[in-house]
């Protein structure tokens, strides 16, 4: 046997010697198993015991009739998923269709504005609902005091107020789905239907509906999902219902580990299922069309009414978005205290932003969000981008495993991750390299890496994807070294893309509530649960002045984003 | 089968006029092409023709009926689209049979038309296929039998040939002019390929920026292009400015390199005009062209040479110019030569056989340049 040959024998090391490239899968395997799958599969072996004895124990509870409240939380769950992706539907897919198909004025504006709910943190929407729609909420006793009515006219609460939150911040994804699969269709199928005699009916149905399928197929998917795994508004409005996620955290409040871990399976079993069938249809979510890019032809709205009313629909529709907004706004400048029965707040001050030069202690939580976003994101970012890079762009076996491990939180629910780092991290492993991280700084900061590893990750995939390896090789062949060829080509071509990705899960990870909830420690409180304490204590007015911090800090990143990502793009066609 | 009349078509995009003032007539069972370069207008005509937009000013009417209002899926025309359009969610089979769906043909006759039709641009057996997975060339013949299955009273192609590699595009051309003199349908077909138009068509209409330059037979308005605009597009003639004054009892044209022609009476006529037929009567007012008469124009005009006119030659007689050979293109059957002669260039093709042939780069020669087959063009 020659040194060759045996040099061939053990390949994995073979391979790491030959190609030092392969030393990167050390650090990303290490985290993705230790961060990922690790504290999943435990969380899935816990679940098999039941004081101490091994078997099916906690399932037979969870489908026990003897206790409905589980069977209660998974069945409410679904029904208030499937409520959520009818209304979802029913607003954006319309919406959609009226702004790629009609021309009217300030339309580019309201199309611009139907997006706003997504910037819109969790816990910050639920409150504005709270303040605006609940039993004292402003609209319904407004309205009281107009009509002269004994008691408010409606109040929002229980199922129907989780629906509404739902709809009002999950109809952009059918709205966004629709928009997309509508500017994808090429007019000149359109036309060509209406040319062989299609009215515009039959041409809706035959032709623009089937070509939106896979597009609203994907949009239920993920609000289904979505609304399976929502833990802030069912929190807030909850009542007495019982949701799935919520029962997760009040079975890990009342120590019960064993049944907020069986749950816990449960609802990833839900949503990994979910996921995999989304990703499935996602494959063939775009039928192959050679357009010449040709623009969507958009009719001009023309008779004096018809304007008329659009134009009505239209600021009714944008007061409606922006009503949650104006009406943090508004509050965080009540007085702490002062708002009790009255309709509308009665005492207005500046104090709570004054707070924010005089008070040190003001400004903790949004420290420690930004630490924790900064560090969650910078780890998202080397992690993502080198398993976008591998995954898309390696030819090793496995790239595929490594796509869906990577993937997979995103469908695990806020709550799914807390419990599986509780359940990891409450003893010293080798990946925390033998310290216990509950109770510490460290786990929020993980739970936000890893909750946000799928966007920066998907972002930095598709950028890949579109990078046409031949780009790299002109620049090689024009004399540029790998490494002047991936700044000159390669890093201004995904950049854009990776930049939104980051800047995404940077802003995410800022307004985190859900995860947050069940991890933080005094010490790296996040502004989200400052919120919740001050609303705990009924300071509306600090409650919401925090909220405004958020939402301005989340609006500043995002519309940096937006001009960076449009600046590059711009230059890229000029 | 219809005849088709443009009535003083005008068509505006915000204020910018993309269609002036044509008004033609497309006899019934005619293949009629329109010809220019992008943005001359001529998808534009043939979208008001379907009906997808309706003009600014002026009428369009089948066989006299005014359908200038009619909505597009009440016109029956069959269209076939530049990328040819076919419902990606559909079938070969069910995209063939959406129009006779649209019309309510019953299903035993549907399936028999769909079949026909396959039949026709050679497609059966595979009408089970999703159409992605069809290559260009069949994509487009798909499209054509979808066009052509409702029996359509107007076929109406849009540079369908575009995406497709030079071979197949000589092929399906042949094939969409064999099928519509075998159904007998009028065709109105857009295209910017001058040969491509040259080949099929009964008639072509040139337009540039919005007019109508020249509406001809094609034999015609490759012979004697009526402008400057036509003689360039057509192809590689030689254009040379110049004016045109009277020496010794006849017409020479006089260009500033120093090159001369003497051109006969016959050259002289400007408008295509002189051909006479009811055809060219009916095309557009561009070519208002006074009637013929001998009388050498004033002013600046253009010299047009087809470049098979001029030849290569060593003989030092009159009517020959002196130049070097600057560049010469192998061509198989021909050579092209493009001649640099003191300040002119003049572009000679030459038989791949005959005796210049051979001549290279660099070496001398003398051009005859002959004044009867020039035309002389003032527009």
């Amino acid at each position: 046997m020659t040194l060759h040959a045996a040099l061939r024998q053990p390949r994995v090391l073979y391979t790491l010697i030959r190609q030092p490239r392969a030393l990167v899968f050390i650090p990303l395997g290490f985290i993705i198993l230790g961060y990922i799958v690790y504290p999943a599969a435990l969380v899935l072996w816990e679940s098999l015991f039941r004081e101490g004895q091994f078997g099916f124990g906690n399932y037979g509870e969870f489908f026990d009739p003897e206790y409905p409240s589980y069977m209660e939380g998974l069945f409410n769950s679904v029904m208030v998923s499937v409520g959520s992706v009818l209304l979802s539907a029913l607003i954006g897919v319309p919406l959609a269709l009226i702004f790629t198909h009609y021309e009217f004025p300030g339309r580019s504006v309201f199309s611009a504005l139907a997006t706003l709910p997504i910037v819109l943190p969790p816990l910050v929407g639920v409150l504005a609902f709270l303040f605006l729609y609940s039993e004292s909420g402003m609209v319904p006793r407004l309205i009281q005091a107009a009509l002269g009515l004994e008691r408010p006219p409606f109040s929002l609460n229980g199922v129907w107020a989780v629906l509404l939150v739902h709809g009002y911040t999950m109809y952009v994804f059918f709205y966004l789905f629709t928009s997309a699969a509508l500017r994808g269709i090429d007019p000149a199928v359109l036309e060509a239907a209406r040319n062989l005699g299609a009215s515009s009916w039959f041409c809706f149905r035959s032709v623009t509906l089937p070509l939106l399928t896979p597009a609203m197929v994907g949009a239920t998917l993920l609000v289904f999902m979505t609304s399976m795994n929502s833990f802030s508004a069912p929190f807030i409005f909850a009542g007495g219902f019982r949701f799935l996620s919520l029962n997760i955290y009040t079975s890990k409040l009342n120590g019960d580990m064993a049944m907020a871990v069986t749950q816990t399976v449960v609802l990833s079993a839900f949503s990994i299922a979910f996921l995999f069938w989304m990703r499935h249809y996602e494959g063939r979510r775009h039928y192959a069309m050679s357009t010449k890019g040709a623009a969507t032809v958009r009719r001009e709205i023309r008779g004096r009414w018809a304007r008329l009313l659009a134009g009505a629909a239209g600021i009714a529709m944008v007061i409606m978005l922006l009503l949650p907004h104006l009406t943090i706004l508004l509050l965080s400048f009540v007085q702490d205290g002062t708002w009790t029965h009255q309709i509308l707040p009665q005492v207005y001050t500046s104090d709570n932003y004054g707070r924010l030069f005089q008070d040190p202690t003001f400004w903790e939580p949004i420290r420690n969000s930004l630490n924790m976003a900064v560090i969650s994101t910078a780890a998202d970012v080397a992690i993502g981008v080198t398993a976008a890079y591998l995954v898309v762009k390696g030819t090793f076996r496995g790239r595929k495993t490594l796509d869906a491990l990577v993937m997979v939180p995103w469908a695990l629910p806020g709550t799914v991750v807390a419990i599986n780092l509780i359940v990891a991290f409450s003893q010293g492993t080798p990946f925390s390299f033998g310290q216990v991280l509950v109770g510490s700084f460290w786990l929020l900061p993980i739970a936000y890496f890893v909750r946000h590893l799928p966007i920066v990750f998907r972002a930095s995939s598709a950028a890949f994807r579109q990078l046409d390896d031949s780009l790299e090789e002109a620049a090689r062949n024009l004399g540029a070294g790998w490494f002047y060829a991936f700044r000159r080509v390669t890093l201004p071509l995904i950049g854009p893309g990776v930049l939104a990705g980051t800047l995404l899960a940077f802003v995410t990870a800022l307004g985190e509530f859900v995860a947050s909830i069940l991890l933080y420690v005094y010490d790296n409180r996040p502004i989200a649960m400052e919120i919740l304490s001050h609303l705990r204590q009924f300071n509306i007015g600090s409650a919401a002045a925090y909220a405004v911090l958020l939402l301005l800090l989340v609006s500043v990143v995002l519309l940096g984003s937006n001009y960076f990502s449009r600046g590059t793009a711009q230059r890229s066609l000029s | 089968m219809a005849q088709v009349t443009l009535d003083r078509l005008t068509k505006h995009f915000d204020d910018n006029p993309v269609v002036r003032d044509i008004s033609l007539t497309v006899a019934d069972g005619e293949f009629f092409s329109l010809l220019g370069p992008s943005g001359c207008g001529k998808t534009t005509i043939l979208r008001m023709i379907a009906g997808f937009i309706f003009p600014t000013s002026g009428s369009v009417r089948f066989d006299g009926q005014d359908v200038t209002g009619v909505p597009a899926h009440r016109r029956n025309t069959g269209m076939v689209f530049q990328n040819y359009a076919l419902f990606p969610h559909m079938t070969v089979f069910e995209n063939v049979a959406f129009g006779l769906r649209t019309r309510k043909v019953p299903g035993p006759e549907m399936a028999d038309r769909v079949a026909r039709a396959l039949g026709l641009v050679g497609l059966t057996g595979l009408e089970r296929r999703p159409v992605p997975q069809l290559s260009g060339g069949q994509q487009q013949r798909v499209a054509l039998a979808r066009a052509v299955v409702i029996e359509p009273d107007l076929l109406l192609l849009d540079e369908p040939l575009s995406n497709l590699d030079a071979k197949l595009r000589e092929e399906t051309r042949d094939q969409i002019r064999e099928l519509q003199t075998k159904l007998g349908i009028t065709a109105v077909y857009v295209t910017h390929d001058q040969e491509e138009a040259l080949a099929v068509s009964d008639r072509i209409a040139v337009m540039e920026e919005g007019e109508c330059r020249q509406l001809d037979r094609p034999d015609v308005i490759y012979r004697r292009p009526a402008n400057r605009f036509v003689a360039a597009f057509m192809g590689n003639m030689n254009l040379w400015e110049g004016v045109v004054s009277v020496e010794g009892g006849g017409a020479v044209f006089r260009h500033e390199s120093g090159l001369t022609v003497p051109l006969p009476p016959a050259a002289l006529p400007v408008s295509s005009a002189a051909d006479d037929e009811p055809a060219s009567a009916a095309s557009a007012p561009a070519d208002g062209e006074p009637p013929t008469d001998a009388e050498p124009p004033d002013g600046p005009v253009c010299l047009a040479l087809h470049p098979q006119a001029a030849r290569l030659t060593e003989d030092e007689t009159e009517g020959t110019v002196e130049g070097v050979v600057s560049a010469r293109r192998f061509k198989g059957a021909t050579v092209e030569f493009t001649i640099d002669a003191g300040g002119v260039s003049i572009q000679v093709v030459e038989n791949a056989e005959g005796p210049m042939a051979a001549r290279q780069p660099g070496d001398p020669v003398r051009v005859r340049v002959p004044g009867d087959q020039a035309i002389i063009l003032r527009d």
